[in-house]
């Protein structure tokens, strides 16, 4: 039946154009990899994300009557620094050159940008909604949002180049909760204060 | 969308900016019109002298997040550029991660005159995580000077960044147990190494011996 | 010199600005198009690592070769070419990988969508009868009817002629019919 049939495709299509998760720092992750282009390389991808080898950290349910949080760290072994900041691109030659003289504006050695995992974790039991929102998506609220799982506890897991990123948790889209058991943001004048998680490199 | 963007790109010309323009930040058009165009405006001024622009923007993506007040938003993004050019000044050649790590620590009450001398005991590593855990420190209740010369001393041993994060968790867990902050660090900092501190944790004037009362330094125990 | 960045600047614009010397301006390129062609690389693959993976790849590929990118306003279905060989590559080269990731994706659009058991059993229902098809059938479903692109387009991206991919798409259909009937119809 050509009608039962098109609604059906139309359904499988519908549920197919959801927009799909990709983690925050992949834009970072591909311009990391392109200032790279003129230093030796190992394996490009040993540093996109693996589910295995993961090391817990638990750093206990300290934490203030209200929402009881614990942040874990998952780590996957990594190696060097982040790459340095690119000068501001002011001397461009006028006329038009391959891309690859245009990397060389940029750092001459700069390292491979190391990814690494990291699991956040809320326990909110009367929570409908938990989202994440930091300096790794643009502290946009509706990004990430957190998953319940067992219990009372809501977690979501991602990806992080090294760095220092401030952070918070959002609950039912309206109250702002910092995370009892990480570092405070120094104050921000926003009221609340936020969290901060740092993400390094373990060599040095 | 495409109304906002360009009536921000006539504010940016109005503004005069003499730095190298870059345009409007699409992520900008969070806020009104008015405050993208100052927020762009400053983003460009600190480009233009080395200062990352990617945490001004965060801040103000966090003021707009926040739903914050046109004046609150320019506030807090001015103090925060005034951190990161402290920081930048004090640790160039310095990655991203360190600028951003030494503007919280200059937020939370470290000197930049601390950040310099971080830089000299590691010109070439990467001190995110030591400038980090100074910021942490301080944020946490430890007195300024006690981080800072813990710090120094911790980032010109040989510690790695894993200890020196756990030696952070270990302060808080202390501290959550009723330690107060800065006798928690000095407590940690003996166990990892760290001399010349009397018994209430203040660092000694160099040359000066220590109190009897003192316990003696720990050598560090690495796992 | 003005500064790119906004919604105004067309690609065309962006390319010609990153081929006279400013690399840093294909971010701006990465931003526009990742999510839409991780969305394809997602259902292509199967899995959220080899996706990610191809499309970096893609994206790198795209910079590295921007040169003899001949029409830049079309700079869109370029890349989407260079992502199409990176999947068939990479189809070809992996073996199958845990789903775990796709899991997550089931549970958060059903979450969206609030209907929680019965849209998230049906999504991977979907996601499972796509990953039997055979690839370039399952290729040319996802162009058409996911990335909606006209037959010409595809052609003009795969090289291949438009009855032959008529013939794919239909092909895909019925296949996906017959393995989605029972779950569409209990």
């Amino acid at each position: 039946m050509p009608d039962h049939d098109d609604l059906m495709i139309a359904r499988i299509t519908r549920e197919l154009k959801q927009p799909v998760l990709i983690d925050p720092s992949f834009d970072t992750r591909v311009m990391a990899q392109l200032r790279d282009d003129r230093a030796p390389r190992m394996s490009p991808w040993q540093w996109l994300v693996r589910p295995r080898s993961i090391q817990l950290s638990p750093l206990g349910g300290l934490g203030v009557a209200g929402a009881l949080a614990a942040t874990i760290l998952l780590a996957v072994s990594l190696r060097d620094a982040r790459p340095a900041v690119a000068p501001p691109m002011g001397e461009m030659p006028a006329s038009a050159t391959a891309p690859a003289s245009a990397g060389q504006v940029a750092l001459a050695q700069a390292p491979t940008a190391i990814v690494q995992t990291v699991q956040f974790v809320l326990r909110a039991p009367r929570a409908t909604t938990v989202t994440l929102v930091g300096d790794f998506n643009d502290w946009d609220t509706a990004s990430t949002p957190l998953q319940r799982a067992a219990g009372d506890m809501w977690t979501v897991t991602i990806p992080l180049t090294a760095g220092r990123y401030t952070y918070t948790f959002v609950v039912d889209g309206k109250r702002w909760v910092a995370d009892p058991s990480a570092p405070r943001a120094p104050a921000d004048d926003f009221g609340q204060a936020s969290s901060v998680v740092t993400v390094g490199g373990s060599a040095s | 969308m495409m109304r906002r963007s360009l009536l921000v790109a006539g504010a940016m010309v109005l503004l005069g900016s003499t730095a190298r323009a870059q345009g409007p930040d699409g992520r900008l058009a969070r806020l009104d019109a008015a405050t993208a165009a100052v927020v762009q405006a400053i983003v460009d001024s600190a480009r233009a002298v080395g200062i990352p622009s990617e945490p001004i923007i965060d801040r103000a993506l966090h003021a707009a997040a926040r739903q914050m007040s046109a004046s609150r938003t320019l506030a807090a993004v001015r103090a925060r550029v005034v951190q990161l050019g402290a920081a930048h000044a004090a640790l160039a050649p310095a990655t991203e991660s360190e600028v951003i790590a030494g503007a919280d620590a200059i937020g939370s009450g470290a000197s930049a005159r601390t950040l310099s001398e971080l830089r000299r005991a590691r010109p070439s590593t990467e001190l995110t995580v030591p400038i980090g855990v100074l910021a942490d420190l301080i944020g946490r209740g430890v007195a300024r000077d006690t981080a800072a010369a813990v710090m120094l001393q911790l980032a010109s041993m040989d510690i790695r960044d894993k200890e020196l994060t756990e030696f952070r968790r270990m302060v808080d867990r202390d501290i959550a147990l009723g330690a107060l902050p800065t006798a928690a660090v000095a407590i940690r900092a003996e166990a990892a190494g760290v001399q010349n501190l009397n018994a209430t944790g203040d660092p000694l004037q160099s040359g000066t011996t220590r109190g009897a009362t003192a316990p003696r330094p720990i050598p560090p125990q690495r796992p | 010199m003005e500064g790119l960045r906004g919604m105004e600047v067309s690609d065309a614009v962006v390319v010609q600005r990153v081929l006279a010397g400013d690399g840093d301006a294909y971010a701006l390129l990465v931003g526009r198009y990742r999510d839409r062609y991780a969305r394809f690389a997602m259902h292509m693959l199967g899995n959220r690592d080899d996706a990610e993976e191809a499309l970096q790849d893609a994206f790198v590929r795209g910079y590295r070769s921007l040169a003899r990118c001949e029409e830049p306003e079309k700079f869109g279905p370029w890349l989407m070419q260079i992502l199409i060989n990176r999947c068939r590559t990479a189809g070809g080269r992996r073996l199958r990988r845990d789903r775990t990731f796709v899991h997550d994706e089931a549970a958060i659009a059903s979450a969206a969508t609030g209907h929680p058991g019965d849209q998230r059993a049906w999504r991977e229902e979907i996601l499972r009868a796509l990953e039997q098809l055979d690839p370039l059938q399952r290729e040319a479903f996802l162009l058409k009817h996911v990335e909606d692109l006209s037959y010409e387009e595809m052609a003009e991206l795969t090289g291949v002629g438009v009855s032959a991919l008529k013939m794919r798409v239909k092909r895909a259909c019925d296949r996906l019919r017959e393995l989605l009937q029972e779950v569409f119809s209990a």
